[in-house]
């Protein structure tokens, strides 16, 4: 019996086996059962569920090429932490307005009521954050995707009733979902937690959070009337402008500083890429809740994005390029 | 994983075994796991197919070490040794030795320069 039948009849005793593509199953089919089968052996339900879900991940990101062997899933690995460092920076600047300026931002509900939701939508991603910086991956995707669902979930929910939610946050749900969705399919065994993989993450997370934070916080906020609708001086608005870049720039030089290094992962270089493209939409300072509704601004925005990648890029080849040479 | 195939090659259901051993009891790689971490380490080199073998009329293969594979679980032992002697020698300086419990209400050795309990 050739492999691939000997595979094919073992698929109707594993249904699951059935998931995978077919060359790999016809290859790795009947080892993966034989494994399977003696892994669950005597096993109580718990470990067998565990069994069959773990089986179920594998095939699935063989099948859609998000395994952390493809390329495809190497790239989602290389944006994942520059995703969460971008997310969670300004989930941070997010969570400082709505603590402590809730008054900036109109009166709908009770102010308590603002700080919770605020905290209920900004507190996951500063957490997974965290848990990724300690080197827990899975915590860290459990929580964005949480995130994701409450932020989801907020934004219809403010279609319903208003005060259910944070009206400044609704232009804002699809550029979480940016964010939260390639890092959640993102193979979790591919992304980068060494030591020093980790506190690049961290230092992306405060090079974003700290000055966008300060700006917030410190900013000579009106004394009356809502901020949204205070309006700033020509030299102000031009400093406010050009500070819209600072995401895309901040994640452009891990860009950088990660091509530079002796062996850098094109793929994983061009995930890092990836990351930085939602911050085309450029937030407004000092609120940075508001996108561009302009589509002339999005076509300005991303050309800045994108010449700031072509620099990083070029710069950072270059970089290793006259790198002296180590030994042989 | 690298750690178990050190010193022997071994083929899956092996591996399982053998990181079972390794940490305790407290590891127990599920199926999946095992294949999306052969997966990787065979992409990055780090491991190769050693033979394959039909057993019980089921493929197997086994998987070995590649010499990059040995000197990345090398670079990684010595990375943790650096951690177990830095932590030893910060231990002694605090009058720690191994195997024996300060007794309770013993006055403690502040830290000093050269000056700790060998």
């Amino acid at each position: 019996m050739s492999t691939s039948s000997q595979a094919a009849a073992l698929s109707t005793r594993l249904p699951l086996l059935g998931l995978y593509p077919a060359g790999y199953r016809a290859a790795h089919g009947a080892e993966i059962v034989a494994v399977f089968a003696e892994s669950v052996h005597g096993a109580d339900r718990r470990t067998v569920r565990r069994e069959w879900a773990s089986l179920a991940s594998h095939a699935l990101r063989l099948r859609t090429r998000l395994s952390s062997r493809d390329p495809a899933g190497r790239f989602l690995a290389g944006a994942a932490p520059f995703l969460l460092a971008g997310g969670a920076g300004l989930a941070a600047v997010h969570l400082l307005l709505g603590l402590f300026l809730p008054d900036q931002f109109g009166e709908e509900g009770h102010p308590a009521v603002r700080a919770v939701v605020g905290a209920a939508q900004t507190g996951p991603w500063i957490l997974a954050l965290l848990c990724a910086v300690l080197g827990r991956w899975g915590a860290a995707r459990a929580l964005v995707l949480l995130g994701a669902v409450i932020r989801t979930g907020a934004a219809a929910a403010f279609f319903v009733h208003p005060g259910w939610a944070f009206f400044q946050y609704l232009p804002l749900a699809g550029f979480w979902l940016l964010l939260a969705v390639p890092l959640v399919l993102a193979p979790p065994d591919g992304v980068d937690l060494s030591r020093s993989g980790r506190a690049g993450t961290a230092a992306t997370a405060l090079a974003l959070a700290l000055p966008m934070g300060a700006t917030a916080v410190l900013w000579p906020w009106p004394d009356d009337g809502p901020a949204v609708d205070h309006v700033f001086s020509d030299a102000n608005r031009t400093l406010l402008d050009a500070s819209t870049a600072w995401p895309a720039v901040v994640l452009s030089l891990a860009l950088l500083l990660h091509l530079g290094r002796p062996g850098a992962d094109r793929v994983r270089a061009a995930g890092i890429a990836l990351a930085v493209l939602p911050w085309t939409v450029m937030l407004a300072p000092p609120y940075y809740w508001r996108p561009p509704f302009d589509g002339h601004d999005l076509v300005r925005n991303l050309a800045v994005v994108l010449g700031l990648l072509a620099f990083a890029t070029v710069l950072g080849v270059a970089r290793r390029r006259l790198a002296p040479a180590g030994p042989a | 994983m690298l750690t178990a195939l050190a010193d022997a090659p071994r083929h899956g259901y092996a591996i399982v075994q053998e990181v079972l051993a390794i940490s305790g009891g407290r590891t127990k790689l599920l199926t999946g796991t095992l294949y999306t971490a052969l997966d990787r380490l065979l992409q990055q080199g780090l491991i190769r197919i050693d033979h394959e073998e039909v057993v019980a009329g089921r493929m197997r293969r086994t998987f070995a070490l590649t010499d990059e594979g040995r000197d990345a679980l090398a670079e990684e032992t010595a990375r943790l040794r650096a951690g177990v002697t830095e932590a030893e020698r910060r231990l002694a300086l605090g009058g720690f030795k191994p195997g024996a419990r300060p007794a309770l209400g013993a006055p403690r050795i502040g830290f000093g320069l050269g000056g700790g309990v060998a």
